[in-house]
């Protein structure tokens, strides 16, 4: 659960693929239109838990999105040094690397990335004060986050 | 024939037994039918008066000391040889040599001196308390020729005297209350601490039964403390409740002494109560806030454990629901497991979430926090009938503490749905504000209610720890930390208040903010 697997889920392409995207049929006109920038959505979902980062990957992807699932944050940073992403939506608390130190991580690869945290609280208060202390303030968003709401966060 | 005087150096009870010893005397003299008798009732006399503990002086009328007693000897320091025919005012202290003119005119004119309290002098210096009982001495003609003085040294009378004012102002200056009963039970004194502690005044419990102040259920106690204080055993710091005069419950830590008569007898009981109410308040506040914390840690546990799964199904509905195959009656399914999902998660935010780590100010909507604490009591709403009217400034939105909001809302709402009735309204504004005082900018929030209102009277306490009207289910703390977490942010609550026609009560926070700003995007 810890390594880094790239998920297998047919419907989340990896961006090394030609973009020839999944659209469910409801989100496919404004897809097209987001296709345009599409670079900018380039987005990497950490989580420890392989049924989260699935399921958000599936989630974004459907909705234009290219969304690759991590279950660590070590093969997220290690992926970024090959891709940068736009977006990186990462979990707080996770084995090993956590959410801030891997999206700090990120930052130093990809200066411009948009970086979104959430966690389900336990721990995050430390980790996050420990962030403050050295100057980086994140935005938490709770889990769970509902699709909807996750969406409109990541279009704003 | 000349002057008797008498002194002694106990302390006993007023002259009773100076009178017998004075009648036995007059017996003695009345008696004295011949020479022989004389002389034998002289001898008599003289060891009475030897072996007095009072001091027997006489002395003729120009105050010259004609006798002198082993008492007198033991308790002015002065032997016979060295003071018989000289003047007794030796004994006087200079401020007090005219008593002796006085003493010595009333003598002249038969009267009789009693218990005359004085100080007179010891031949090393030293003061002496004594008490004074002068009698003139007649001639057989019933011409008056001297006085016959008896002194009792009352030193230590005087100094036990000085001793009981000075446990008297003790007692009475005690915060706790010490109060003293027979063995059957009855107050036989009450101090000013068990006046202020208790309510009643010493006047109306003297000489009522103890177990007036013991509660109904607590009275086998005073079986048990009796029967303890008769074995003569103490009863130490016992911690126990009594009843006050408006029948409140006091807790209170007792002391109990057996009290003995100088024979050693038990005669009664002191009793030392002290309030230990606030103590006690404060250890549970104390075990209040434990137990809170380690719901907090518990809840930061659980909620990880249940955020995650619920985050997880969240997704895999959604992604069901968008499943291109999905038939009418599974879409139905689903919106439904969507909207019971969507309560499991608001209740999973609302109680885990408030113990979350808040020690950074985060930019919030004010309607999103209102909203939120109000979602927590929809079931009282709607159990009490409640009409909830929301007049909420559009796009307010601060950069404060979420869980200490959220906290001071809720003690607000929490109040006002207890103050209505059924069917009752409750308002809830918010608006950017500026305060008049110290002109800084913020927000008021002001949460208010159609109820019963605060009467005059405890308008005064609602800011004190631990006061509540709400008997059973009060803490007394929500009004007290809400304005304690109001000042430490420099801001501040006030109310208005009125029972008359049902108008309620209208409470209102003061949040001043350094940035007001409107809800931005994640902050990267």
């Amino acid at each position: 659960m810890i390594g880094t697997i790239v998920s297998s889920s047919s419907l989340v392409p990896s961006f090394s693929e030609t973009p020839t995207l999944f659209f469910s049929a409801e989100v496919e006109s404004q897809s097209r239109s987001v296709n345009a920038k599409v670079q900018s959505r380039r987005i990497l979902v950490i989580d420890d838990e392989a049924s989260i980062a699935d399921s958000l990957a599936e989630i974004l992807t459907s909705h234009g999105f290219e969304a690759r699932a991590f279950y660590a944050g070590q093969k997220a940073v290690d992926y970024a040094r090959e891709q940068c992403p736009d977006i990186v939506l990462s979990d707080v608390v996770m084995p090993k690397l956590n959410g801030v130190d891997t999206v700090l991580a990120l930052r130093e690869i990809c200066p411009s990335i948009r970086i979104f945290l959430f966690s389900g609280q336990a721990g995050t208060g430390n980790i996050l004060q420990r962030a403050r202390a050295n100057g980086h303030e994140f935005e938490l968003l709770p889990k769970p986050l509902h699709p909807d709401k996750l969406l409109k966060k990541l279009r704003s | 024939m000349g002057v008797i005087e008498f002194f002694s150096s106990q302390v006993r009870q007023p002259d009773d037994e100076f009178m017998n010893m004075m009648a036995g005397i007059g017996i003695q003299m009345g008696q004295v039918r011949h020479r022989e008798q004389f002389e034998d009732a002289r001898t008599k006399l003289a060891a009475i008066v030897e072996s007095s503990d009072d001091a027997i002086v006489s002395k003729d009328l120009n105050g010259i000391v004609t006798s002198w007693n082993a008492a007198a000897e033991r308790i002015f320091g002065y032997s016979g040889e060295e003071i018989i025919g000289r003047s007794i005012t030796l004994l006087i202290p200079p401020e007090l040599q005219d008593d002796e003119i006085l003493i010595l005119s009333k003598i002249r004119a038969g009267e009789r001196i009693e218990h005359f309290q004085t100080v007179r002098l010891h031949k090393n210096g030293t003061r002496v308390d004594v008490s004074l009982t002068v009698s003139p001495i007649k001639n057989k003609q019933g011409r008056i020729i001297g006085a016959a003085k008896i002194a009792r040294d009352i030193t230590q009378q005087k100094k036990s005297e000085e001793a009981a004012f000075r446990l008297a102002a003790i007692v009475e200056s005690s915060d706790d209350a010490i109060v003293s009963k027979d063995l059957n039970g009855i107050i036989q004194s009450w101090n000013k601490g068990a006046e202020r502690i208790f309510g009643y005044m010493a006047q109306e419990i003297v000489g009522k039964p103890i177990t007036t102040i013991i509660p109904a259920e607590l009275q086998a106690e005073e079986v048990q403390i009796i029967s303890k204080i008769r074995a003569g055993e103490r009863v130490d710091h016992f911690q126990t409740q009594r009843v006050a005069k408006n029948g409140d419950r006091v807790e209170i830590s007792l002391t109990i002494s057996p009290i003995k008569d100088r024979d050693g007898k038990i005669i009664g009981a002191a009793k030392t109560a002290r309030d230990i109410t606030q103590q006690r308040k404060l250890e549970t506040a104390l075990h209040t806030s434990e137990r809170l914390a380690s719901v907090g840690r518990l809840a930061a546990t659980v909620a990880h454990e249940i955020n995650n799964p619920l985050e997880a199904i969240t997704n895999y509905i959604y992604l069901a629901k968008q499943h291109p195959d999905l038939s009418g009656k599974l879409k139905r399914y689903l919106d439904s497991a969507d909207r019971e999902l969507a309560r499991v998660t608001h209740i999973a935010q609302q109680t885990l979430g408030f113990y979350r780590d808040n020690s950074q100010p985060v930019p919030l909507v004010i309607a999103d926090v209102i909203e939120d604490v109000l979602a927590i009591y929809e079931r009282k709403f709607a159990y009490k009938d409640l009409t909830i009217q929301r007049d909420i400034e559009s796009g307010l939105a601060a950069c404060t503490l979420q869980g200490e909001l959220k906290q001071m809302l809720s003690n607000l709402v929490s109040n006002a749905i207890d103050a209505c009735d059924e069917g009752g309204k409750i308002v809830i504004r918010a608006r950017e504000s500026e305060d008049y005082r110290s002109h800084r900018r913020g927000i008021r929030i002001t949460v208010a209610d159609n109820g019963v209102g605060i009467s005059t009277q405890d308008s005064l306490k609602i800011f004190t720890p631990f006061f509540s009207t709400k008997k059973e289910v009060g803490t007394g703390l929500g009004l007290w930390i809400t304005r304690d977490l109001l000042n430490k942010r420099g801001g501040h609550i006030r109310f208005r208040s009125s029972q008359s026609a049902r108008s309620g009560t209208a409470m209102s926070i003061f949040l001043p903010m350094t940035t007001s700003m409107t809800n931005s995007g994640a902050a990267a």
